[in-house]
């Protein structure tokens, strides 16, 4: 099998989008990545961990995406070739210092990927990325498949050294995660020495001078981009419509004009750098053609550049036109689809088009369900969080005050799902609810009494938690924090992180103790195991009753997913058909309508519950929450 | 009689709960998993989808008919006398010095409970007792229990939860409880839930006479003088002192009633009932005379256990002294007179007492009005 460590120039491999980059890197002669995972980026870090040693670099997970560029740029400044890879909203936290890495300049040829995630499939926003290039002036490249991904990243170092300056790869969900043939390149075979060159400075300041030479720098810039292999047309030499396209809307467009048989009329000019923009490539096109459709993911991004330069160089006139999402031929929301650019093309040409009809949707969605169970976004059967969410439910309702939770970033997050409890009014970005629950509690002085309740998962908590409750701490505010600690970042696919004693790499590594940190800043912590309901509710509640300052709860055990999958479950379980009564019970079907395990279902022949055997984690908890007491359990002993 | 068609948790909040009628009593509770006691309040935990609840259905302070009721126990309508049907008058106190010792006052209670239990009347009693100043319902099996529970706790208790807790094997058991309490007994005898509950259990109620009871909150002001745990026993001492005693081994510590007083629940201004007119028989204080109780005897049970008592030499008895008979009686009609105002007040229509249903005679009569 190949690995991204093996030299094999020229062969052909499958490769994930985020492979694809994380090969380019490598081909370039990276040494240092680091990164905070974040879907759909992960992999590209996650892809040069596994390879690490063997291919002789350093790769780590970083608390959190600041923290991430600036290691990276310490690599940089010592002469090393580096990358860093987030989604469009670790790019927003990375951005205070990467609004200053645009006029520190750099030393060794630094490429910042973000992967946006149009249709918000797994963020809490799509943000579209690119503005922040044009707004910090650094150089944006737009791949459209797995081998573009890896090419324009091995080309983007030489140019990041060239002009000193880091270059952004905006990727997206359809580019990182799709998988295509890669031929790959070579891998260097010397590497260079680490050295921080103390004749020089990586200062922002002087910021006007430096304003200034970032500026000044742009047109030569801006010439090479126009040089560079990614921009590239296909089409006749006058087509009736020019589509610009960036990313994998290029494809999507390719594909659009083969069912329509639109070829021979069409013209599709892809443009893989998209700031600056290449103007003198882009105004030849123009001249060919008297209406253009721009496609691209998210934000009417390209289709305003290049507005503007149609404008400048007295392109559009009345009969001309720039159409797009600004025009209203595409959604400027949501994912792009070919279906979209399809839809676009035939109203634009006039030609026949047979849309997917609507009972398509409902019919793909019937076959679906004959393998796949209905079933909403839910906690798995045994995980934690049920337990924990469970209990600041009975402790907010027992306190009758109209308590809430403000939510992060993590699975916790699934309270909102259908298999939650929808206790959390909260949340949007990472140690946010414990900066939320910090101003809540201090509103006292104006009639506030509802009870606070702020949740953090583990990797959240060590990501952007700690600076929100020395806050908190510091102006005597009033709230709980449960941090929810089941050892991993679950909800990206268990990357280790300062509290589980392993690095990226897989070495030992110290373990943060959430416990004594907490302790350190003078804030009483109690630690408890989120399905021992008994002791948490109680807790709970007290803790609520009592509004004595900021008070960490931690709730402590492993995501059943650790768990290995031979391993036996700790408990078996089984529904008592003697003592639930089912509908007579007068219940409401309590266990499956309120509790919502998956792992409990309802026996339509029986009339009662049953325990789903193939779903159920054997975690016990809810043996706790029959009235009847008919879910019984019995430990299991390996 | 009222039924509970069409009316579950949801109305139980809306009616009860969030209009400031509950009183604590826990016939609503111990039944399902969607409310629990807590702290003086009935916490709702979660939306239930029971659309005929028992919640509802047993609750004193929904449709209370007290035609129907005072009929089907009695056999006799609601006339709205002070006292309600009584077959005799009495006064009475324990013979039973380890009793008298724990007991509020006469101790006829906490006599009355163990002699059920001893002759096998019943195989237990659900009782109340005070843990850590928190009032609970509990079911007393044996004398120690029964003497466990003696003395009287002013906070409102959710005694009830407890017999709908009854665990199946404990068949018949008493109910000691307050007035509330009785009325919730009474009317889950006639709802068309009554099947679903333990109230063909209970075959004696023993009525405790009741003025008012305190919110939870008042553990706070109680905190102040004396730590839950050390509190002996409470009271209220007849006019004209004014006064909430609380009871400790360091001795007495007189509260002012009136600062007391402010941790009355609205919902008892608005109960009708101060001398447990749903029970078999009566138990309250002998006002002027120390260490006896006022006895009401109202059914042919309540007579046989009183006589029963008397006959084992566990109880002595005396005639109740007429300028006592007239103050309770006074006493009793004030109550009424006060929660009918406080209703139609509340309603903001003369004629209409929320949960309260009398025939419009009756209530003229009690409101003196005609
Ligand atoms: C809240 C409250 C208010 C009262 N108000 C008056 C009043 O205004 N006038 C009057 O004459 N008498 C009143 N009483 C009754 C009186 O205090 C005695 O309970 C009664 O006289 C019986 O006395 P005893 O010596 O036989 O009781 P004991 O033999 O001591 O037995 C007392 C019994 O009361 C029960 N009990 C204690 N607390 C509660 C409670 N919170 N809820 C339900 N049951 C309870 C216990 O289970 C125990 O079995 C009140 C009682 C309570 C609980």
């Amino acid at each position: 099998m190949f690995t991204l460590a093996d030299d094999a120039p020229g062969t052909t491999q499958l490769l994930m989008g985020n492979e694809a980059i994380a090969r380019g890197a490598l081909e370039a002669g990276v040494r240092v990545a680091a990164a905070y995972p974040g879907t759909p980026s992960t992999e590209v870090i996650e892809s040069l961990a596994r390879v690490a040693k063997r291919a002789g670099i350093y790769v780590e997970w970083s608390t959190n995406e600041k923290v991430a560029v600036e290691v990276v740029a310490g690599a940089s400044f010592a002469g090393l070739r580096a990358i860093t890879a987030m989604k469009h909203e670790g790019m927003n936290v990375a951005m205070d210092f990467l609004a200053h890495l645009n006029l520190t300049g750099i030393r060794g040829g630094l490429v910042v990927v973000v992967a946006d995630d149009p249709g918000a499939w797994s963020s809490p926003s799509e943000n579209d990325s690119r503005a922040i290039a044009s707004w910090l002036r650094v150089p944006l490249l737009e791949p459209a498949s797995p081998q573009e991904a890896l090419t324009m990243t091995r080309w983007a170092y030489d140019f990041s050294e060239e002009f000193r300056t880091w270059v952004m790869l905006r990727s997206c969900t359809r580019v990182s995660h799709a998988s295509g043939n890669v031929v790959v390149g070579e891998l260097p075979k010397t590497s260079p020495i680490a050295r921080f060159d103390t004749s020089r400075d990586f200062l922002a300041a002087p910021a006007v001078q430096k304003h200034a030479a970032r500026l000044a720098q742009l047109p030569a810039l801006q010439a090479a981009l126009e040089s560079s292999p990614f921009i590239t047309y296909e089409g006749p030499p006058r087509p009736d419509l020019l589509v610009v396209a960036s990313g994998v809307a290029r494809l999507y467009a390719a594909e659009a004009l083969a069912i329509l048989g639109l070829q021979k009329s069409v013209g599709i000019l892809h443009v893989g750098v998209t700031w600056p923009l290449p103007r003198k490539a882009i105004e030849e096109h123009l001249a060919r053609a008297e209406q253009v459709l721009v496609l691209e993911e998210v934000d009417p991004f390209l289709e305003g550049n290049l507005r503007d330069l149609a404008g400048e160089v007295g392109w559009l006139t009345p009969k001309r036109s720039i159409l797009g999402k600004r025009t209203g031929h595409i959604e400027a929301y949501g994912e792009l689809t070919p279906q979209a650019v399809l839809r676009a093309l035939a109203l634009l040409l006039k030609v026949e088009f047979q849309p997917r009809s609507a009972e398509y949707e409902q019919k793909a969605q019937r076959y679906a369900q004959r393998y796949v169970v209905n079933r909403g976004i839910v906690w798995c059967p045994g995980c934690p969080h049920r337990g924990s969410l469970w209990a600041v439910k009975q402790a907010i309702r027992l306190d009758g005050r109209d308590g809430f939770v403000t939510g992060d970033i993590g699975c916790y997050a699934m309270d909102r799902g259908l298999g939650g409890y929808q206790m959390t009014k909260t949340g949007s970005v990472m140690g946010a609810g414990t900066g939320i629950a910090s101003g809540l509690g201090k509103l006292a002085p104006f009639g506030f009494n509802q009870p606070v309740v702020a949740v953090a998962g583990d990797s959240t908590f060590y990501h952007a938690c700690i600076p929100a409750l020395i806050n908190a701490r510091y102006n005597k505010s009033n709230f709980t924090l449960l941090v929810l600690d089941n050892s991993a970042t679950a909800m990206t696919g268990f990357q280790p992180h300062p509290g589980v004693g392993k690095t990226a790499q897989g070495d030992e590594a110290p373990v943060v103790d959430i416990e004594a940190l907490c302790r350190g800043l003078g804030i009483p912590v109690q630690v408890f195991d989120p399905f021992d309901l008994d002791k948490t509710i109680p807790a709970l509640v007290e803790s609520l009753q009592k509004q004595a300052g900021v008070r960490v709860f931690i709730m402590r055990r492993p995501c059943v997913l650790l768990r290995p999958r031979d391993a036996k479950p700790p408990f078996r379980v089984w529904v008592d058909p003697e003592r639930c009564l089912g509908d007579a019970c007068g219940c409401g079907r309590y266990c499956i309508r309120i509790f919502k395990c998956p792992g409990l279902t309802w026996d339509a022949t029986a009339g009662k519950t049953k325990v789903d055997e193939a779903l159920c984690a054997g975690c016990g908890l809810c043996t706790a929450i029959c009235p009847a007491n008919a879910i019984q359990k019995e430990a299991v002993y390996a | 009689m009222a039924t509970a068609n069409g009316h579950g948790l949801q109305s139980l909040r809306q009616e009860v709960l969030e209009a400031g009628l509950c009183t604590y009593c826990g016939a609503c509770s111990g039944l399902c998993p969607y409310l629990r006691p807590f702290q003086g309040r009935i916490a709702v935990l979660d939306p239930c989808p029971v659309v005929q609840g028992r919640c509802y259905s047993f609750c004193p302070r929904t449709g209370l008919d007290m035609d129907a009721l005072t009929q089907a126990l009695h056999g006799t309508g609601y006339d709205g006398s002070p006292l309600g049907p009584v077959r005799r008058v009495l006064m009475a106190r324990s013979r039973d010095p380890e009793v008298l010792a724990h007991a509020q006052y006469g101790g006829v209670v906490t006599t009355l409970v163990c002699l059920a239990l001893d002759e096998g009347l019943v195989q237990g009693a659900v009782l109340t007792r005070s843990q850590g100043g928190i009032p609970q319902g509990v079911v007393a099996t044996r004398r120690e229990e029964v003497l466990q529970c003696a003395g009287s706790h002013y906070l409102a208790s959710p005694t009830l939860e407890a017999l709908n807790r009854l665990s199946p094997r404990t068949v018949p058991v008493a109910v000691v409880g307050t007035p509330c309490q009785m009325l919730a007994l009474a009317k889950m005898r006639l709802s068309p839930l009554a099947q679903r509950s333990n109230i063909g259990k209970v075959s004696l109620t023993i009525g405790l006479f009741c003025t008012w009871a305190l919110s939870h909150k008042f553990l706070e002001m109680l905190s102040t003088v004396a730590s839950p745990e050390r509190v002996r026993k409470t009271d209220v001492p007849p006019p004209p002192a004014r006064v909430f005693e609380v009871h400790t081994e360091a001795g007495v510590v007189a509260l002012p009633l009136d600062a007391v007083r402010a941790y009355i629940p609205p919902a008892c201004t608005l109960c009708a009932d101060m001398t447990a007119e749903m029970a078999d028989l009566s138990v309250g204080s002998a006002e002027g005379v120390p260490g006896w109780n006022t006895v009401l005897v109202r059914t042919p049970r309540g007579e046989t256990l009183v006589e029963r008592a008397v006959a084992r030499g566990l109880l002595a008895v005396d005639a109740l002294p007429q300028a006592n008979l007239e103050h309770l009686t006074e006493s009793a009609q004030v109550k009424k007179r006060r929660a009918l105002q406080n209703l139609a007040q509340r309603s903001g229509r003369p004629t209409d007492f929320l949960y309260l249903r009398l025939s419009r005679e009756v209530a003229g009569r009690l409101l003196g009005t005609p």
